[in-house]
């Protein structure tokens, strides 16, 4: 194995890599901090409370919805865990929200970096938030047939 | 209102989220690249083609999800090392954004009491379907 070639094309492939990652991301985390302090995130939320609603969750869990749907997994989670205690989710609710977020999370910053990968952004969007719907409504549905099932034998 | 701290705060964290993706990204190239010419890199493509290829994407690209499961940023470099075609950095891009990380991001769903194992699982299942699905869908090779 040729160990001179392996150092040079590591060292020319990181270089390169991570020229374009800083040139992405500096201005993509200005521009979402720049966001937040408009108050743009929470003017959405006040405004999605159909989606909250589609997916049978309390209108209070908005602001954890969007804020990990934009942003990431770990600040979504933080936002949701200050919520649980105000908005009483149950234990479906909770799933259903993770399971939403955990497959669309993060859609600005992941999507802008697979874009300058040379991914179709569009495409990479639309199929991951149709992903989210289906297999959101595929647990809910399924949590449905195991609840009636449960309640069944008890009905005359 | 957006004043100059903003600005400063989010430069700031921009370049310590690069600098630690250093360590990420400098390793898994590195890795890869004595993979290839070790020769390595064919067993491994051999060994995964099947699989892969029900989503259209060749057998190296195992790897790309391997890598993906460390940070998303050194699935990223690696997929940058490999020769995909555009179809296919678009269906490896969808399948690693839906299913990256998920030791650590489980363990961060758990913590707020949702189920990780199930959420796991669901994205699992998830990037393969839509995957496959996509490579039904997008035209060309």
């Amino acid at each position: 194995m040729d160990w001179s070639k392996v150092f040079m094309e590591t060292f020319s492939s990181s270089y390169s890599i991570i020229i374009r990652i800083t040139l992405i991301i500096v201005p993509l985390l200005i521009l979402i901090e720049c966001l937040k302090d408009i108050g743009w995130l929470e003017k959405i939320a006040a405004r999605s409370q159909g989606v909250t609603r589609l997916l049978g969750l309390p209108g209070e869990s908005a602001i954890g919805l969007i804020v990990g749907f934009f942003t990431g997994i770990v600040f979504g989670s933080g936002v949701i865990m200050q919520i649980q205690e105000e908005a009483k989710m149950t234990k479906t609710q909770v799933n259903t929200l993770f399971l939403f977020i955990g497959i669309c999370h993060g859609v600005i910053e992941e999507t802008v970096v697979f874009t300058s990968m040379g991914a179709n952004g569009l495409i990479l969007f639309t199929s991951r938030f149709a992903a989210a719907l289906i297999f959101t409504f595929l647990y809910i549905w399924v949590q449905k047939i195991r609840e009636s099932k449960e309640s069944a034998p008890l009905l005359p | 209102m957006i004043t100059r701290q903003t600005v400063v705060r989010g430069g700031n964290k921009a370049v310590k989220i690069v600098v630690s993706l250093l360590k990420f990204i400098i390793p898994s190239i590195f890795i890869m690249k004595v993979l290839e010419h070790s020769g390595l890199l064919y067993k491994v493509a051999e060994f995964f083609a099947p699989v892969m290829a029900f989503m259209g994407l060749p057998g190296e690209s195992a790897l790309v999800f391997l890598f993906g499961q460390v940070t998303i940023y050194s699935g990223i470099a690696t997929m940058a090392v490999l020769d995909f075609t555009a179809k296919q950095v678009t269906i490896m891009s969808t399948v690693l954004c839906i299913f990256h990380v998920v030791m650590l991001e489980s363990a961060v769903i758990s913590k707020s009491g949702a189920n990780a194992l199930l959420n796991a699982a669901f994205r699992f299942i998830a990037a393969l379907f839509t995957g496959l699905v996509l490579n039904f869908i997008i035209p060309g090779v």
